[in-house]
């Protein structure tokens, strides 16, 4: 916001929506692929569809130093404990997008072996469904995962 | 056309050895039924094979022909004697001459309260995986095994997915799950 009353190149604002700003734009992510989505998900962090033009490129090997858990494939159950020992793992403010009919609720399968959908072990922000979903619905969940993070509370 | 299964007239010597095999043929491939209590020569047999040694083991895989429809029905009487039939799984091997590009496929059937069959890991130590599934999906324990356990399910899991009388929701969770339309709050 913009005000006469201040001279000179200074712009006030909320702490929460300045803290919501830089956040949403520098999205670490890390990537917990898992099926054929994950094979989807390299052409979007590549340079085709290209992440980085929405602030979220860092793909990061350990989940401390990630901001966001991309769920990139079916969850088993034999994998589920993994997953949540990932998320336990990473430091606040997080965030969990999944990806995929899958990782949303478990797709087409319904059986002995197959969670259904991520969020039953842990809370997700942005679902994106699809089959696989394609590279602009991805972007799109990304956007509108800022869009929510620029929106919200920010916990210090 | 190119020859890839050993077929009736190949296995002359087989059948002199073992009369009581039952030989068929599907899509111009053939299956040899044997009882399961003639696993051990048979292994011999094909291993040693003068002509097809048949040194490579492709496959073992079962198949439950308990009706499909117990699982729903579990308090139906008069079934639990198909639980427990002698017949109830089909056992299939695949076996291949890498030499002579030959296949052959044998089958026998298991059954009974545990079912239990000779293991094939003295002739083919590829069977240490593959009989390890075959115990993880439908129980059917292999005697001589060096470490039987389940190889694709948790150690947890109880019962055999596989098996028609498993339930098809048998879900088996190893965290307390989340009720996402509850709680899907701040953490």
């Amino acid at each position: 916001m913009s005000n006469e009353n201040i001279p000179g190149n200074i712009v006030t604002t909320k702490l929460d929506k300045f803290i919501g700003w830089a956040r949403s734009y520098s999205l670490w992510q890390y990537v917990f692929g898992t099926a054929c989505c994950a094979m989807e998900f390299m052409s979007v962090s590549a340079s085709h569809y290209d992440t980085d033009r929405f602030g979220a490129a860092m793909p990061r090997y350990s989940p401390r130093q990630a901001d966001m858990l991309m769920v990139v494939g079916t969850i088993t159950h034999k994998n589920a404990p993994v997953l949540r020992r990932v998320w336990e793992q990473m430091a606040d403010p997080k965030y969990v997008v999944a990806v995929g009919a899958c990782a949303v609720s478990g797709g087409f399968y319904r059986n002995y072996a197959t969670l259904q959908g991520c969020d039953r072990v842990i809370p997700v922000d942005v679902y994106i469904p699809g089959c696989p979903p394609r590279p602009e619905m991805i972007l799109d969940g990304i956007m509108a995962l800022q869009e929510k993070i620029r929106n919200s509370k920010q916990y210090l | 056309m190119a020859k890839y299964w050993l077929l009736k007239d190949d296995l002359k010597d087989f059948f002199k050895q073992f009369p009581h095999a039952e030989y068929s043929e599907q899509f111009d491939q053939p299956n040899i039924r044997i009882p399961n209590a003639d696993l051990k020569k048979i292994f011999d047999f094909f291993k040693n094979h003068e002509k097809y040694p048949m040194d490579m083991l492709l496959d073992i895989t079962a198949v439950d022909y308990l009706t499909s429809d117990y699982a729903e029905r579990p308090n139906v009487t008069g079934r639990e004697e198909d639980l427990y039939s002698d017949t109830r799984f089909d056992l299939i091997y695949h076996f291949y001459s890498v030499e002579t590009n030959r296949r052959v496929r044998v089958l026998t059937t298991c059954g009974g309260e545990h079912p239990e069959v000779i293991s094939s890991y003295e002739w083919w130590q590829a069977a240490h995986y593959l009989e390890r599934e075959v115990w993880d999906m439908f129980g059917i324990k292999f005697t001589g095994h060096p470490d039987l356990r389940r190889v694709l399910l948790y150690e947890e899991f109880e019962g055999f997915p596989l098996r028609k009388d498993y339930p098809t929701l048998g879900e088996q969770p190893r965290l307390s799950l989340r009720n996402p339309e509850q709680d899907n709050g701040r953490s």
